[in-house]
């Protein structure tokens, strides 16, 4: 049995990842909600126990499955843009220090689906390498490879655009 | 000079802090001398703080009701049952082959509270949480609402005030309950709050008030004159009740029941 006050602490980081990974907050809170349910729903099947998956872990395992659910189903139909991603609309560009986030968010999108999961996983939510792994189903390396191509990937379309080091160099 | 270049997973794997303490010292010296790796480690650094950046906020906003409400046990509606399981019992009382007839009305009538109390809720929801278009008619064309939804209900109705409760009416609409229509009303109190009263046309005698929870949301509902009504709002039970019972007074006390039929 989970307890309320335990699942409540962990709706915030469930959001950030759900933003990250759909970016339009509704679909995002959808899949939140659906993932809820579906512990609560199941809540016996987790237990705290020594050296197996933490609660956090184990709702992100939940709302990982349901997004890789639900993004099969969606691929037979017209894909959806997310509104701040179509361009002029979105907001004026943030910066951090280096990087715009107008572009790192765009730059997301374009990753393959597997490795912005686990980019997310490590980068963003702080997972360690076993506890992305056991969220995503795949053995470690395998979360280890995909999260270094997904870097490199990220990395040269951030450079790509805006300030393309190949042609600095000629 | 420099010990073997890492490969790109470990170079992952030193900026996750993921390299036991000897590799990471020799991934660290590596970089001292190559400054395109540690360009590139530099990079990675970046990329995850302008993700904190760019997500952490989410994380600072209110979490929305319906996320809250998914965390309640049980999700279904709860019913207070201690007053129909009372009747039930009564009913049980009178024995023989009435007995039977008596429940499955009782259960009948049950399922239509459920209906009732389901209805007036998901309205609430719907409508309440709307900024720019709340209500179908608002609150200074109270007249005319009130005999548009009289007329519509075919019974006089109309809203009672409920300022001294500390909520002022924000407006009203029809709404569709099965297959006959139904009204709400809605009002605000100054922490912006809402709250909504909602009449449905009901065959059947008048009850007593029950309690129906869905997540954060309490409607307390209730029988007389052929409506079925019903508050709702996030609110205490205790407080719920206490505005039912300011209804309940402005009905007794209107003469003749012209205005206040329910």
């Amino acid at each position: 049995m989970i307890g309320r006050s335990e699942l409540l602490s962990h709706i915030p980081a469930l959001r950030r990842y759900a933003r990250a990974l759909l970016r339009e907050p509704d679909r995002a809170d959808d899949l939140v909600q659906d993932c809820l349910e579906r512990a609560l729903g199941k809540g016996h099947l987790w237990q705290p126990r020594p050296g197996g998956q933490g609660l956090r872990g184990w709702l992100f395992t939940i709302m990982h499955n349901l997004h890789i659910d639900q993004a099969r189903r969606r691929t037979s139909m017209p894909p959806e843009v997310p509104l701040e991603a179509s361009g002029p609309l979105a907001e004026p560009a943030r910066q951090s220090d280096r990087i715009a986030l107008g572009e790192l968010a765009a730059a997301l999108d374009r990753l393959p689906d597997d490795q912005r999961q686990v980019l997310l996983l490590v980068a963003l939510e702080g997972l360690s390498y076993r506890d992305a792994a056991e969220v995503v189903g795949v053995p470690i390396g395998t979360v280890m490879s995909r999260l270094a191509r997904g870097r490199d990937r990220l990395r040269l379309a951030l450079a790509g655009e805006s300030t393309p080091p190949l042609r600095r160099v000629k | 000079m420099t010990g073997p270049r890492p490969t790109e997973v470990e170079i992952n794997a030193y900026v996750d802090g993921e390299l036991g303490p000897e590799t990471q010292a020799q991934v660290e010296r590596h970089l001292g001398a190559e400054a395109e790796d540690a360009r590139r480690v530099a990079d990675y650094r970046a990329i995850g703080e302008a993700l904190h950046a760019l997500y952490d906020p989410v994380m600072a906003e209110p979490v929305p009701a319906r996320l809250l409400a998914a965390t309640e046990r049980p999700r279904s509606a709860v019913l207070v049952w201690s007053m129909r399981i009372a009747a039930v019992l009564a009913l049980l009382l009178v024995g023989g082959t009435g007995g039977w007839l008596l429940r499955q009305s009782t259960s009948d009538g049950v399922t239509a509270e459920i209906a009732l109390a389901r209805h007036a809720i998901e309205a609430h929801r719907l409508y309440s949480v709307e900024v720019r278009h709340p209500v179908e008619v608002a609150a200074d064309e109270e007249a005319h609402m009130t005999t548009w939804l009289s007329r519509r209900l075919g019974k006089p109705i109309k809203p009672p005030a409920l300022a001294g409760a500390g909520f002022r009416l924000v407006g009203g609409r029809l709404l569709p309950a099965d297959d006959k229509p139904a009204a709400q009303f809605m009002y605000e109190n100054a922490g912006g709050q809402r709250l909504t009263l909602y009449f449905a046309v009901a065959a059947g005698g008048d009850t007593s008030y029950r309690f129906v929870q869905d997540g954060g949301t309490q409607a307390l509902f209730w029988y007389i004159d052929g409506f079925g009504c019903a508050l709702t709002g996030e609110f205490q039970r205790q407080d719920l009740m206490a505005i039912a019972r300011e209804i309940y007074r402005q009905r007794g006390g209107d003469s003749g029941g012209q205005t206040y039929t329910w």
